[in-house]
């Protein structure tokens, strides 16, 4: 050890905690460094004054073991209050589950498990329903417009004058549904429920739309 | 259990004989009688309340200076040994652990108190080999002045002082105690000492 290690140990050298090993190895170091034998005497004569002020202080007063072991038995009998007052609470709560069990289940047991079976049936028929179904997406204004259903889409440019309401009134009227849009220029993709097949049709959906210019500013068939 | 119970006897008797500081009990004695508290076995605590009785009333009133409120925060810790004791992992010594609440109650009376200030300035540096006060303040001949010295230290210092020079505990288990590392606590018993030689040369220095 050097010197600042064993400076480090005086004071437990002073109070007797140090392994024997430590010991003889400060012992040794003391005999030849006259700093560290100064030290220990500080430490000596601090060690003195911290005994001698404890013998000053007056003794205390053997009685005070009741009043500690009155305050155990208090937080005992409160302790046992509270876990009574908490098993009672219990108690309260198991006996009204065994009552309603044996009001309500009890004198009909068949028609408890019946109820419980059919409960259990359409539960596992209906998250198979759900999860077997095709999934569809539906736009927020109307009915589907993915999957199989055939249809038209024609893009159109409304008047600027006209309001909201106006636009999804005549829409509803006409049966489109708006499935993209509003372009860079304004113009809004509408699908029509008709065959692309049935060119007839088609026509007369396109001339109806021309027929309105007041709200139709622009019409032609997506490409 | 009646082995036990003499052997507890035997001990307390011993104890109760002793009025010097660095009374030990063997640690696995102490042990015996926490597993015996935490069962619920009064007499084991009364056992081990005789045995601490005095050491902690000492340690209280060094801080507190009244007879009453030291032996009511005595009966406070011990109390807390008895519901502790189920939680007691073994990990220290059981003198470190009861010492552990009576520090913490008593810095915490101070501080609710505001008696005192808990506050120092924390030193964080070991001392240097050069940092040695002047051996002449420290002689025996001036124990009354050194105890005076003492008595204004800040509780933290005079604290680590009474742990370590009147209950003889070690500097590592000063830090369990303290609930800080060890070099903190030669940190604050060097630092103790150059508070005194500060001190007693002040008081030297009166005319």
């Amino acid at each position: 050890m050097t010197h600042q290690e064993i400076r480090l140990l005086l004071p437990e050298y002073v109070n007797e905690t140090l392994s024997p090993t430590d010991r003889v190895e400060i012992q040794s170091h003391l005999a030849t460094c006259e700093n560290c034998t100064q030290e220990l005497e500080q430490w000596r004569a601090i060690q003195s004054s911290v005994i001698a002020q404890n013998a000053q202080i007056p003794a205390p007063s053997p009685s005070r073991l009741a009043s500690a072991l009155k305050a155990i038995e208090m937080d005992e009998q409160q302790n046992a209050h509270s876990l009574t007052h908490q098993t009672a609470l219990l108690e309260r709560l198991a006996n009204w589950v065994e009552d309603q069990w044996q009001a309500v289940w009890q004198p009909m047991p068949t028609l408890g498990w019946a109820v419980i079976a059919a409960q259990f049936v359409l539960i596992v028929g209906l998250v198979g329903f759900f999860s077997l179904q095709e999934p569809t997406y539906s736009t927020l204004s109307g009915p589907s417009v993915a999957g199989s259903e055939k249809q038209v889409r024609v893009v159109i440019g409304f008047h600027p004058s006209l309001m909201e309401a106006e636009i999804r009134k005549t829409l509803l009227e006409m049966q489109g549904t708006i499935v993209g849009g509003p372009s860079a220029l304004g113009l809004y993709t509408i699908a029509f429920p008709i065959s692309p097949d049935s060119t007839d049709e088609i026509e007369r959906k396109l001339h109806a739309l021309k027929q309105r210019p007041d709200i139709f500013q622009f019409v032609e068939r997506e490409s | 259990m009646n082995f036990f119970l003499l052997a507890c006897d035997l001990q307390v008797k011993k104890e109760s004989a002793m009025n010097e500081p660095q009374n030990k009990v063997d640690p696995d004695q102490e042990a015996a009688w926490i597993k015996e508290i935490a069962a619920g076995n009064k007499r084991a605590f009364e056992q081990c309340y005789l045995t601490y009785q005095t050491k902690l009333f000492r340690y209280c009133f060094r801080f507190l200076g009244d007879q009453g409120t030291s032996e009511e925060l005595v009966n406070d810790i011990m109390v807390a040994v008895w519901k502790g004791a189920g939680t007691f992992q073994g990990q220290s010594k059981v003198s470190t652990w009861i010492f552990g609440i009576a520090h913490h109650k008593v810095m915490n009376m101070i501080r609710g108190k505001k008696q005192e200030s808990v506050e120092m300035t924390e030193e964080t540096d070991l001392p240097s080999s050069e940092e040695m006060p002047e051996t002449t303040l420290f002689r025996k001949e001036q124990q009354a002045q050194i105890q005076q010295a003492i008595g204004k230290l800040s509780p933290i210092h005079r604290s680590v002082l009474e742990l370590a020079f009147y209950h003889g505990f070690s500097c590592q288990e000063v830090s369990d105690i303290m609930k800080c590392p060890v070099n903190t606590v030669k940190t604050r018993l060097f630092y103790a000492k150059q508070q005194l030689a500060t001190l007693l040369k002040g008081i030297g220095d009166r005319p």
